[in-house]
């Protein structure tokens, strides 16, 4: 991972939908639509719809990982058009995805929020893209030691 | 013998200063409209107009299929009434149009699409057309190359077989009714643009071309794509909205497909002409536009629908691709007739995707509309005044593909 | 490296062609033209031209000249029988004048001809053919540049550092095989100029796609780039490639000159001679005539001669009488004598390859001092520069003489003297010229017989070439494979939570668009759909039985104005549904077709919990969401259609099933019919919908996703000792047929009202506003044409879904839905027909296999009418 390309599923994350800017960090998905992401457990904030269950989510983390994703989106993520902590929508191997800029430290990650119904669809075409990158499945051990 | 004859297939003329019938459009439609007139009525003083060449529009960028296995009991005798004279215009024009009646295949992937093709099929047969539901093992037969593993993601179930459908040279159509119309003294203007329509009294009695200004007994719109332009020109609104459809080819190849293949779950259609090459089309445009610029998105689901059925052919090459605009009707089907607003403006218009196989047909009949001031009985369903009295056609209950 | 030729073993040298290699083992011919037969050899050596088409691995018209040799590669001739050498139908030429230019549409006018004749017309038509070939992986990837450079000869290499330099983001495309174009194989353009593409090489901005080309720039600055051989593991790549700025410096490339055999073996254009030469090291011929205007054809003569290659003469174009030689060219005839050779080098016209340029909607005219078309005025986000934007092109028109052997389209053999005929036939505008005799319309896509095609038609029709103009410039242009423009076989799947349970139980899948939903089981025991849906069945009416409907769109609709919103986007009333309560939901577009169905909760007073159909889910919401941006009001929706598992369990048992698992009151005092609660069911929080589409008591459940295919395996564990079982779709649709329930999409089409589908009860018209009311409230007056009736079939059989309802003899109606019906004993189903016959005891004929059978009509659900069982 920190030399190729890592993925890792880490659907266990809490997460909210609301409409009214919650007080602690968010991600912007629209006008008045933001999304909380975060440790499980969260508490969730007044108003917001708990959509734990409703995305999978993926990480893709590792210098090649921008060019795996380049494979299978038509989303322009380098580094001036999606830098870290931004995060943006768009189609991954044909099912809609939420992309989060998340690197760690200095190595490119990206939090993929991906349909729950579709994940598994998508870890197949994720895999099958960074085959010439070889892309390895990595577990949270593994996450844990990166950070550190 | 006409093999080795160069006579020209129809002359250049200066514009006259009034005609018993304008026609707007030398399309297929015009061309028909323009022929029937002259052939069985006798009106002659006829003059088509076209904006660009001969067969610019969608007469010439069309796949060419021709079929009569329409869904309604007024579509389907209107079609194959059409079928039939496609059947004989070879040799009534002395101009082979290469009609292949290589028979037509409707895919159907579920249990749906099965039960639509059904619908069609038992109206078919109860009105005389030769349509019927088939099974794999007799589609294999037919199509020995077609995939029909049911591994794949789309399994093919059963297809609506149609004989007599086929493919047929569009320009070929053109070029041959331009000729015989020719003959018969209707003058045949490309490069002749209309600019306005002047009414009066609810009657059209001038068109305006950028060659000069034309004196009109009577005014036809044929113009497919263009259609409500040109009506908005004689006050005429029209419930059409216009969407691209795109069509690519593939290089020659030794013919190896002899049937049209239709699937509506996959939206593509393809056919091999006898020179070799694969004609695929897609369905419309989601937007509506007048652009007829293609685009690379309609081109990769073009293929990825050819390599579901045809996985073999991964290494063709494809060597254009076209765009096309259709006229939008809110029910999928034509709008022929008289104006309400102008007594003496004839719409032939709305054909959407289904415009080419009609195209005798309706010429016919437009042109008994417009020489006896009555609709002949195939063309009363698709009058202008159905969006008022709300008795739509249902060919939209078929449409998506059905090419 | 070696390769197969048909029997032969070819040895090829490193950087080899498959074309180059085969030339230096002594072939000369690659292909038979396409109508005539006739022995065509190379011509441009760059991939343009249409006669090295061979079939490589099992690929058909591969442009063997620029395909490199594999260790391996089994390569065979196309269009030739039984040899390339040897033709039978070569003796098509022979009778060329039965076929003169558009000889097809002048005989066999009689139908019962043709249908004769062109059986035999399609066994000889078409070029090459598919032969079983390895599994190729074809990959998609999205690039975005600041600016793209297509062609990385001098002018695209300047262009890229120039844009380089000012810190752009560059992309450089290149589809020779080196940097540097013409520098490569012209040595008298001066040496490669290996410094510049050292720093090209450097530049860290620039991204360089090699052996990649650019077959078409598509509206919004989009490239299509098929880049060959990415990696190992893949071998072709489509690269979707966005950008701000494009340069097109795509050079020039050359094209023949016309006349009498033109197209003999061993005519080459100067360009293929050289490439030849200096890419590969081998000699196109011992003896050379070089055609051509006196500088430029000195030029290629001195290099030829550097090369080792006898010139034998210089010819002007204008002299030319013809080419002599059977198949193969053994000399040039001209107006003052016979030059014997065995290569004619031709000093052809240099073509600006610009279509890009027109593809993106710039203009492209005829510029008369440098003989060639060029951008005039390209739109602003592209231009042209070097060769492409005629910077150092000058032709001079060669003479076009007419000849019957003189070859305008190698492609599909088009002369000039048959371009004549056309013209004088009225086919007198370029684009019903190429029409008609099919010149530019073959696999070089118009690369070598547009300018003289255009040159033809201008002389005959008495006007310039300006004047003539251009035929439209379509992409993909150079042609791009179909596997590389579908990509990765990236079927999307979409399982339910419960997906993995079924596969345990046995499930016969149903597609449902990406969906997979069960059939039904089988309990991996081999029997019938028919047995197996009867089992289900069965346990439904008797016991109870759990089906997944997980893929219902669900939506959670929250804010003060939830209620006013679904009033107006459905026909029923929801404002005034108090929590805990479940209404039926059916909505209409503006003109009263329906669009959808599905129910909607109150959880809350401030939430409500919404199903759709499976298929409609996301027009659905755009729909609602589309609604509140117009109106301002205070909701939010969220799509949880994922973040459920749901499931349904119907039957007498289902009560006692659940009962086992939660401590919620399920009788039906505490929880009726069409109400719905929170709850826990075995420790799951879920919400419970008690409504009932199969006629029987029943909870539709939703869970969270992750919990689903736990609580599945739970109630049907509860429900064992009752007898309870999984169903599928195929058994829910017999259930909800008998109760005469109603499928959108299925038993309704794209025109259906609820009037017509006998809905009237869901829609309320004395709402004050809601979509589609105006022509609702029209169409409840105006009694319709068609109704939609059950019928009971009164004889056995059962007819076919889409079965026709005949009324003299006329098709009069559909069956939409049919199935034997256990409750009935006889076959049961809905049916679309004439009002005046929608009543209940009509009889109406219904089309079973050909044959008429009577059915009666009835306007009640075939099971439990008064809905007694669902509400016990």
């Amino acid at each position: 991972m920190r030399e190729q390309v890592g993925l890792a599923d880490l659907s266990y994350r809490a997460k909210f939908d609301t409409k009214t800017a919650p007080s602690r960090p968010f991600w912007p998905l629209g006008r008045n639509h933001f999304l909380i992401v975060g440790e499980p457990p969260l508490s969730p904030p007044s108003g917001a719809t708990d959509v734990t269950s409703v995305y999978a989510e993926l990480l893709l983390a590792g210098p090649s990982s921008t060019a795996v994703l380049s494979k299978l989106t038509s989303l322009n993520l380098s580094d001036a058009a999606l830098p870290n902590l931004f995060c943006a929508q768009a189609s991954l191997a044909h099912a809609h995805t939420i992309f989060l800029r998340e690197d760690i430290g200095s190595i490119p990650g990206f939090r993929l929020l991906i349909s729950r119904e579709y994940a598994e669809s998508a870890w197949e075409a994720i895999v099958h893209a960074g085959h010439e990158f070889h892309l390895q499945p990595f577990g949270l051990g593994a996450l844990e030691l990166l950070r550190n | 013998m006409q093999l080795f004859s160069k006579n020209r297939m129809w002359r250049q003329h200066e514009l006259r200063s009034s005609y018993d019938v304008v026609i707007v459009g030398a399309g297929v439609h015009g061309l028909a409209a323009a022929y029937y007139l002259g052939k069985k009525h006798g009106v002659r003083k006829v003059a088509l107009l076209d904006k660009s060449y001969l067969g610019a529009g969608a007469s010439g960028r069309n796949t060419a299929i021709l079929r009569s296995n329409y869904r309604t009991p007024e579509g389907i005798p209107f079609y194959d009434a059409s079928l039939k004279l496609y059947e004989g215009l070879s040799r009534e024009l002395d101009w082979n149009l290469l009609f292949s009646q290589c028979g037509h295949l409707t895919l159907a992937h579920s249990d749906s699409s099965v039960t639509g093709l059904r619908v069609r099929a038992e109206n078919n047969q109860l009105l005389g057309v030769n349509s019927r539901i088939i099974g794999r093992e007799e589609i294999g037969n037919l199509v020995p190359s077609l995939n029909l593993s049911e591994s794949t993601r789309y399994p093919i179930l059963a297809a609506l077989y149609h004989p007599p459908g086929g493919i047929i040279r569009h320009d070929a159509v053109v070029w041959g009714l331009a000729r015989a119309c020719d003959r018969m003294g209707i003058e045949i203007h490309a490069f002749t643009e209309v600019t306005s329509i002047i009414v009066e009294n609810h009657r059209a009695v001038q068109v305006i071309t950028n060659r000069g200004r034309v004196a009109a007994g009577a005014v036809l719109n044929a113009t497919a794509g263009w259609a409500t332009t040109i009506s908005r020109m004689a006050g005429v609104p029209l419930p059409i909205v216009t969407h691209p459809l795109q069509a690519c080819v593939t290089e020659p190849l030794k013919p190896f497909l002899d049937t049209v293949i239709v699937s509506a779950t996959l939206h593509v259609y393809l056919s091999q002409t006898d020179k070799g090459e694969l004609v695929i089309g897609a369905e419309i445009d989601p937007y509506q536009s007048y652009s007829m610029k293609s685009t690379l998105p309609t081109l990769e689901q073009m293929a990825t629908y050819t390599l579901e059925l045809f996985p073999q052919l991964h290494g063709m090459r494809i060597l254009r691709q076209w765009a096309g605009i259709c006229d939008m009707t809110p029910d999928f089907a034509p709008i022929i007739g008289t104006s309400q607003e102008v007594s003496n403006f004839y719409m032939d218009v709305g054909w959407g995707t289904y415009g080419f196989k009609a195209a005798p047909i309706s010429g016919k009949c437009i042109a008994e509309l417009i020489a006896t001031g009555k609709p002949p009985g195939l063309i009363q369903p698709f009058s202008p005044a159905r969006f008022e009295t709300g008795n739509l056609v249902g060919e939209k209950a078929a449409a998506a593909v059905s090419h | 490296m070696k390769f197969r030729f048909h029997d032969k073993t070819i040895e090829a040298q490193p950087g080899d062609t498959v074309a180059a290699a085969l030339y230096r083992s002594g072939q000369r011919i690659f292909s038979r033209s396409f109508k005539y037969h006739r022995p065509r050899g190379l011509l441009c050596v760059s991939g343009k031209c249409p006669n090295c088409l061979m079939n490589v691995d099992g690929i058909p018209n591969v442009r063997t000249c620029i395909t490199p040799v594999h260790e391996g590669l089994r390569v065979k001739a196309q269009n030739a029988y039984p040899s390339l050498e040897t033709d039978f139908l070569s003796v098509t030429q022979r009778f060329d004048w039965l076929m003169p230019v558009g000889w097809y549409y002048k005989t066999f006018t009689r139908p019962a001809m043709w249908h004769a004749v062109e059986p035999a017309i399609r066994k000889v038509a078409g070029l090459g053919e598919i032969l079983p070939s390895g599994p190729r992986e074809y990959e998609h990837a999205w690039m975005h540049a600041h600016t793209v450079v297509i062609g990385g000869g001098w002018a695209g290499m300047q262009a890229a550092l120039a844009a380089a330099e000012r810190g752009e983001q560059v992309v450089l495309i290149d589809d020779q095989v080196a940097l540097g174009g013409q520098a490569c194989y012209r040595k008298r353009m001066g040496p490669r100029p290996d410094a510049i593409i050292a720093r090209i090489r450097a530049a860290a901005n620039i991204r360089l796609l090699q052996n990649s080309y650019c077959f078409g720039l598509y509206e919004g600055n989009l490239l299509g780039v098929l880049q060959r051989a990415p990696h190992p593991g893949a071998s072709e790549r489509l690269i979707h490639l966005r950008a701000q700025q494009t340069v097109v410096a795509s050079g020039a490339y050359e094209a023949p000159i016309v006349f009498p055999n033109n197209d003999l073996v061993g005519v080459m254009l100067s360009t293929g001679v050289l490439r030849l030469l200096h890419l590969h090291r081998v000699q196109a011929g011992k003896r050379a005539v070089v055609v051509g205007k006196s500088l430029q054809a000195g030029e290629v003569a001195e290099e030829l001669r550097d090369g080792g290659i006898e010139i034998v003469a210089i010819v002007d174009p204008d002299t030319i009488l013809k080419a002599t030689g059977s198949s193969t060219v053994n000399g040039i005839q001209t107006r003052t004598g016979h030059f014997s050779c065995d290569l004619v080098v031709i000093c052809g016209p240099r073509i600006p390859d610009n279509g890009f340029v027109a593809q993106a909607g710039g203009r492209i005219e005829w510029s008369e001092p440098q003989g060639a078309f060029l951008p005039t005025l390209p739109p602003s986000n592209v231009s042209a520069v070097g060769d492409a934007s005629g910077e150092a092109v000058a032709n001079t028109i060669a003479p076009l003489p007419t000849s019957k052997r003189a070859f305008v389209c190698l492609c599909s053999d088009v002369t000039s003297a048959d371009l004549c005929d056309a013209v004088a036939e009225g086919f007198n505008h370029i684009e019903t010229l190429k029409r008609y005799t099919t010149a530019t319309m073959g696999p070089c896509q118009g690369r070598m017989c547009q300018l003289s095609a255009i040159g033809v038609c201008a002389r005959e029709t008495g006007r310039s070439i300006g004047e003539t103009g251009m035929t439209t410039s379509r992409p993909p242009n150079p042609g791009v494979s179909l596997g590389a423009l579908a990509g990765p076989k990236h079927h999307p799947l979409r399982r339910t939570p419960m997906h993995y349970a079924h596969q345990d139980l046995g499930v016969v899948w149903l597609d449902m668009g990406d969906w997979q939903r069960p059939r039904y089981y089988t309990d991996h025991l081999a029997a019938s759909e028919e047995e197996r849906v009867l089992l289900e069945y069965r346990a439904v009416r008797e016991a109870a039985g759990l089906i997944d409907v997980s893929t219902l769109g669900k939506l959670d609709v929250r804010g003060a104005d939830s209620g006013k919103l679904l009033d107006k986007v459905y026909t029923h009333r929801f404002s005034d549904l108090p929590p805990g309560r479940v209404r039926y939901a059916l909505m209409c577009d503006e003109g009263g077709i329906i669009l959808d169905d599905g129910t909607v909760s109150r959880i809350s007073e401030d939430r409500y919990f919404v199903t759709t159909t499976s298929g409609n889910l996301d027009f659905v919401q755009q729909w609602l969401e589309w609604q509140i941006c117009a109106t301002g009001w205070d909701v939010h929706i969220t799509n949880v259609t994922a973040g459920y598992g749901a499931m349904n369990l119907a039957g007498p048992k289902s009560r006692d099933t659940l009962r086992k698992l939660t401590e919620c009151d399920l009788s039906s005092g505490s929880f009726p019919y069409m109400a719905c609660r929170e709850a826990k069911i075995k420790g799951i929080p879920a919400i419970l919908l008690r409504i009932g589409f199969v006629g029987e008591t029943g909870w539709e459940i939703h869970c969270p996703a992750e919990s689903a295919e736990g609580l599945w395996r739970a109630i049907l564990g509860a429900g064992h000792e009752f007898g309870v079982r999984p169903f599928g779709v195929a058994t829910q649709r017999l259930l909800r047929l008998e109760k005469r329930h109603v499928i959108v999409g299925v038993d309704t089409d794209a025109l259906t009202n609820p009037y017509e589908a006998d809905m009237a009860w869901a829609v309320k018209l004395d709402k004050k506003e809601f979509i589609g009311k105006t022509l609702l409230a029209h169409a409840a007056k105006d009694r319709s044409r068609e109704r939609l009736v059950g019928f009971v079939l009164q004889s056995p059989g059962v007819p076919e879904d889409g079965a026709a309802v005949v009324v003299d003899g006329q098709p009069a109606g559909r069956v939409t839905s049919a199935r034997y019906s256990p409750a009935q004993l006889a076959a049961v189903g809905l049916a679309w027909v004439k009002t005046s016959l929608a009543q209940d005891g009509v009889f109406i004929d219904l089309r079973v296999n050909g044959e008429l059978l009577k059915a009666k009509v009835t306007m009640k659900p075939f099971y439990d009418p008064e809905g007694v069982r669902l509400r016990q």
